[in-house]
């Protein structure tokens, strides 16, 4: 089982977006998939048409009264089933506080999961806090989407400082490029420039497409609605880039 | 949740039209969809109230170990193939469910079971899918046609759906008039390709009434075993499982056993013909038998050589796997010769008339006295015999006490269900040590001999190197080196059988039932 987490410490970059399709297409390539979605915002959830509820609530997950096991949903897709999202989530930093060696929990909480799926994705809010510490020790890669800007190279500078004060077994840090327009010279600009500095930016890019936009009117993976869209196509490939990354640590 | 079926007592194409009509029900389609049921030869899982089930679907094929009673999925995992061995598979519950009942047993297919699926979701408010639904009619093919096996309804709730699946479930049987069960579709596939299934022939321990006539008993016994001989046949020539031989040579040793103690209760001249059959029988077995251990322990002897001999030595086995198809298709040969054949059908005529033998001197005592008769005098001898035997004592000794101790073994398998189970259990993992030092000895004596062999068959052949030639040697050596450490062992094994305790416990079980005991 390999542990992928979408996560920046900035908000509205994409992070769902790739969660919700780099999953779909996981699992249409055979692979058994996993999303836990760890937003109280439950925008994944909510893309899956499941219902926000987690029975217990957070508390009973960060305090293993009950196995995630428990709380899984079969999404409407083969081998892809999803851990819905809670409003209680927003209090798992306090409940993280509370037990010993608050920062290996998810890792423990996702363990018996091992023999059951291929690629488990956790989709996090943007935040530094216990639950996005919890989440870089226990992924062995980062997938980080960055919005082609001046600021990005600041973003994945900062990322690897918070990287660095926590606790990890190793993981990999991919980010690779979200929302590009090739209309705006500063995008492509910062497209071609930015992966000389920074080797480790994965080559597919996700094109800025309405497409993307409307999965929240439909209600599902771009996979869906929209296999044929040149955004559904990047994600497929992107996918297809993650996974080729076996030098990943384990 | 597991699936839930029903079986309304409507026509399907009714069901189907009031399906259609549901509200939250929408039709996905039709399809054929094929699985295969899979179990040992010997049905360890059918006896274990499971099965194995293949399913392909899209190019992927998923293994799936199910409750045959109710169809309940009890662990599954996707494969490239279909495992042979439980071995085969990955880490995880799937291997651990299926180690634990099969064993070092293959398994092969047993039944294929073919579907036509017409196939609705269920869905909620939010048009999210909770369960699907199936209305699907089976059949499985068989030697004589394909048998129907009627049509019914089953709900498949998703994962983490279980009381949306329940609320439409009771919908259904309302609509219906008809209440949801689980459902026994695999057993009943495997009772149509094989009316026999789960029939093992025992091979050990057929139940008697203490007091049964001994002729009565005996071919009791027998026959029991030549239905395991000609059951075990069918297993070797689809030489799917090595075990399937092992099995059929256990079969025909405990026969000949049986058949050795059955002087003076069935009729003498039979006897006198049969014995040396089923010897002849015996021998024609050894050489394919020998090879299969020779190929399934390779690389574990392959294992104890230092390199470079641990790389020498790999054409030896592309030497013993040609040996062993040369074995396998003599044994077939011999199996399919009227010597075999006529043996079977001979002795089964000599079984089916051998229950009332009268004139024998011991034919109508019960058989309590005659087997414990038989297995003290057993006992007596390999006793008398293993005595005899000290540190200077030839290799042979030791072998023909290897022979006496299978002898008194097979007996004692053979009637065990006459004796308190505890305690012929403990007096059977005695002899089973003494058992093992001794067979470990012969292994090593039979390996040194056909590395020999086979080393001189292979210097005939131009093509073998002087590499593995000379990493066949240091394998001799090994296996001489454990020979001498067996060899040393034997006295303490013999020891150990000879205790005191151990002589009270047979004195106490056998003797004290012979006819005119104190
Ligand atoms: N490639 C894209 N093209 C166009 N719009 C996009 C693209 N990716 C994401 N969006 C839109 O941007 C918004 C934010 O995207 P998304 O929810 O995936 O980001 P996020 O990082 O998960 O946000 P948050 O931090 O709020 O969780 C959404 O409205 C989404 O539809
Ligand atoms: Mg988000």
């Amino acid at each position: 089982m390999r542990i992928l987490a979408t996560y920046s410490i900035k908000g509205g970059v994409g992070k769902t977006s790739a969660a919700v399709n780099l999953a779909y297409f996981a699992a249409r390539s055979g692979e058994r998939t996993l999303v836990w979605d760890l937003d109280p915002q439950g925008a994944a959830t909510y893309c899956f048409r499941i219902k926000q509820k987690v029975k217990g609530g957070a508390k009973a997950i960060v305090r293993r009264r009950r196995e995630l096991d428990e709380l899984i949903k079969g999404t409407d897709y083969r081998d892809l089933d999803l851990v819905p999202a809670d409003f209680s989530y927003r209090y798992m930093d306090l409940l993280l506080d509370s037990v010993k060696r608050p920062t290996s929990r998810l890792r423990k909480v996702l363990k018996p999961l091992g023999d059951e799926y291929d690629y488990v994705f956790l989709d996090c809010p943007p935040s530094i806090s216990l639950v996005s510490e919890n989440v870089i020790a226990a992924a062995d890669a980062l997938l980080v989407p960055l919005i082609p800007t001046t600021l990005s190279v600041r973003t994945l500078d900062q990322l690897d400082a918070v990287v660095a004060g926590v606790n990890t077994g190793g993981v990999a840090i991919a980010p690779f490029f979200s929302m590009v327009d090739r209309r705006r010279n500063l995008h492509c600009e910062i497209v071609s420039s930015l992966p000389e500095e920074r080797p480790e930016i994965l080559s597919t890019q996700i094109p800025y497409s309405s497409s993307v936009e409307q999965m929240s009117v439909r209600r599902a993976p771009l996979g869906d609605y929209s296999v044929r869209s040149r955004a559904s196509e990047a994600f497929r490939s992107l996918w297809e880039e993650i996974k080729g990354r076996v030098a990943w640590p384990s | 949740m597991p699936d839930r079926v029903l079986k309304p007592d409507v026509t399907m194409a009714s069901v189907l039209s009031v399906l259609g009509q549901l509200p939250l029900l929408e039709s996905v389609g039709e399809s054929n969809v094929a699985s295969t049921l899979y179990d040992t030869l010997d049905w360890r899982l059918y006896r274990s109230g499971l099965i194995l089930r293949e399913d392909q679907t899209n190019g992927s094929r998923e293994v799936t170990v199910l409750d045959r009673h109710s169809s309940d999925a009890l662990a599954g995992t996707r494969v490239g193939e279909v495992p042979r061995f439980a071995s085969d598979l990955p880490a995880g519950r799937l291997r651990d469910r299926l180690a634990k009942h099969t064993k070092i047993r293959a398994v092969c297919p047993m039944a294929e079971v073919r579907s036509h699926v017409h196939r609705f979701k269920a869905v909620d408010m939010n048009d999210k899918t909770v369960a699907y639904v199936h209305v699907e009619s089976t059949e499985v093919p068989t030697d004589s046609g394909v048998r129907r096996l009627g049509w019914r309804i089953r709900v498949e709730p998703l994962r983490g759906y279980d009381r949306e699946a329940d609320r439409l479930v009771h919908r259904l049987e309302e609509s219906f008039g008809t209440t949801a069960t689980s459902d026994d579709l695999a057993t009943r596939a495997l009772q149509v390709t094989h009316p026999d299934a789960g029939r093992v022939h025992p091979v050990s321990g057929t139940l008697l009434a203490p007091d049964t006539a001994a002729a009565e008993a005996f071919t009791e016994v027998l026959t029991q075993l030549l239905e395991a001989v000609v059951w075990n046949e069918k297993g070797v020539r689809s030489d799917i499982d090595t075990e399937s031989l092992h099995d059929f040579r256990v079969a025909i040793r405990r026969t000949r056993s049986v058949l050795a103690a059955a002087k003076d209760v069935l009729a003498p001249e039979p006897l006198a013909m049969l014995r040396p059959e089923f010897r002849w029988l015996a021998q024609q077995t050894s050489d394919l038998r020998d090879l299969d251990v020779y190929l399934l322990g390779f690389e574990e002897l392959r294992s104890e050589l230092p390199p470079p001999a641990d790389v020498g030595i790999l054409p030896l086995r592309g030497f013993l796997r040609s040996a062993r198809d040369d074995a396998f298709a003599q044994l077939v040969a011999v199996l399919d010769q009227g010597r075999y054949r006529s043996l079977v059908n001979r002795y089964r005529y000599f079984l089916s008339h051998a229950r009332s033998t009268v004139g024998q001197p011991q034919a109508s005592q019960p058989i309590l006295a005659v087997a414990s008769e038989r297995i003290w005098a057993s006992y007596r001898s390999l006793l008398r015999h293993g005595r005899l035997v000290d540190d200077d004592a030839p290799i042979e000794a030791l072998h023909d006490l290897r022979k006496r101790a299978k002898k008194l073994r097979y007996l004692i398998d053979a009637f065990r269900a006459l004796f308190p189970d505890d305690e012929i259990a403990e007096l059977i993992a005695a002899l089973k040590q003494l058992q093992d030092n001794l067979g470990e000895l012969q292994d090593c004596e039979v390996q040194t001999a056909r590395l020999e062999g086979f080393a001189e068959l292979m210097t005939t052949g131009s093509r073998t190197s002087p590499a593995t030639l000379s990493a066949m040697e240091v394998l001799i050596g090994h296996i001489r080196r454990r020979e001498a450490g067996a060899r040393a062992e034997f006295a303490e094994h013999f020891a150990r059988f000879d205790r005191p305790r151990n002589r009270k416990r047979y004195r106490g079980l056998f003797r004290a039932n012979l006819a005119g005991a104190e």
